[in-house]
């Protein structure tokens, strides 16, 4: 049975700052695309995008990151899901003109929906900037989200031996880490809450660049690797972690 | 109850150690800075500093 088509990983961030906000995700290297309206944009990493979203400043979703993830088309997506037995039941959102695919995931629910732009939909390569969500719940919620999402699009890739962390790939990643979990109502009453997270594999380079843009940023090491992280304009960190070589408390899945 | 500060401390160690002490990290569900703040806490804690040899005797 062939796979359906890797899902774009497409994070949104409502901000009422759109435009510092902007700012800073190009100084991190992300691209701007044809999706370029005055008050949503998307930006494109080489692998995976981002939403940018404009809220007011007494909006309750003011500053929260959302995800979704998007195919060439969501009609020939859905049909081949079904064809593979994988239900695809669609919903209408109120601000798309075409049908979504909801899935309800252990976390919550998200959509699957069409491209605006191709523009990040390439599929992830340590050789450049991956975009992502990194989506934080409960320890039992990790790998049973990651294994009810996959047939949708991603492959996963790494997990901990400990349960605390699943990542997939596609065009863009995706990882499900042990921490208390948010949701809130936007598009459906039980939508999960992301940060919005990196992964390249050279942290380092990526750190000399963003000096260069004028952007502050500190290379520091974890348990799991090296993680750069870069201060945004809510003072609040974003993880940009580096491609893992030494899997030691991790292991593969899809070797 | 506030968290502490924290500040980046960054020393020079052979890539050997490094690659120990994250696995221990691993081994013990730490991170990487709450395990070298507690190894570095207990030891000043726990070890007197031999104030014969810091003055040279």
């Amino acid at each position: 049975m062939p796979s359906p088509a890797p899902l774009t990983v497409q994070p949104i961030h409502f901000t009422s700052d759109y435009a510092i906000w902007r700012e800073f995700y190009l100084k991190l290297g992300l691209h701007p695309t044809t999706a370029n309206d005055p008050m949503v944009t998307i930006l494109a990493a080489d692998s995976g995008q981002l939403m940018l979203a404009e809220v007011p400043a007494d909006h309750r979703l003011d500053g929260v990151r959302l995800v979704e993830f998007t195919v060439p088309d969501v009609d020939a997506h859905a049909e081949a899901l079904e064809k593979a037995g994988t239900a695809a039941p669609r919903v209408q959102l109120a601000h798309r003109d075409q049908s979504n695919i909801a899935l309800d995931l252990p976390q919550g629910r998200v959509h699957i929906g069409q491209h605006l732009t191709t523009a990040g939909a390439t599929l992830f390569d340590p050789a450049g900037l991956n975009i992502g969500a990194l989506l934080y719940c409960p320890t039992e919620m990790v790998a049973a989200g990651a294994q009810q999402l996959a047939p949708y699009g991603l492959s996963p890739r790494i997990a901990s031996d400990n349960g605390g962390w699943t990542d997939l790939t596609g065009n863009g990643v995706l990882a499900f880490h042990d921490s208390e979990l948010h949701t809130v109502s936007n598009d459906a009453p039980n939508q999960p809450v992301v940060q919005v997270f990196g992964e390249t594999g050279d942290v380092v380079g990526l750190a000399s660049d963003l000096e260069d843009r004028g952007q502050e940023a500190t290379v520091i090491d974890e348990s799991y690797g090296r993680s750069l992280r870069v201060t945004q304009p809510d003072d609040q960190q974003l993880y940009i972690n580096e491609t893992m070589d030494d899997l030691y408390g991790y292991h593969r899945l899809n070797a | 109850m506030a968290e502490k500060r924290k500040q980046q401390f960054n020393v020079y160690l052979p890539p050997e150690l490094v690659r120990a002490v994250k696995h221990r990290c691993i081994d013990e569900g730490l991170s990487l800075s709450a395990f070298v703040e507690n190894i570095l806490s207990d030891y000043l804690n726990d070890a007197a500093p031999d104030t014969d040899q810091q003055k040279g005797q």
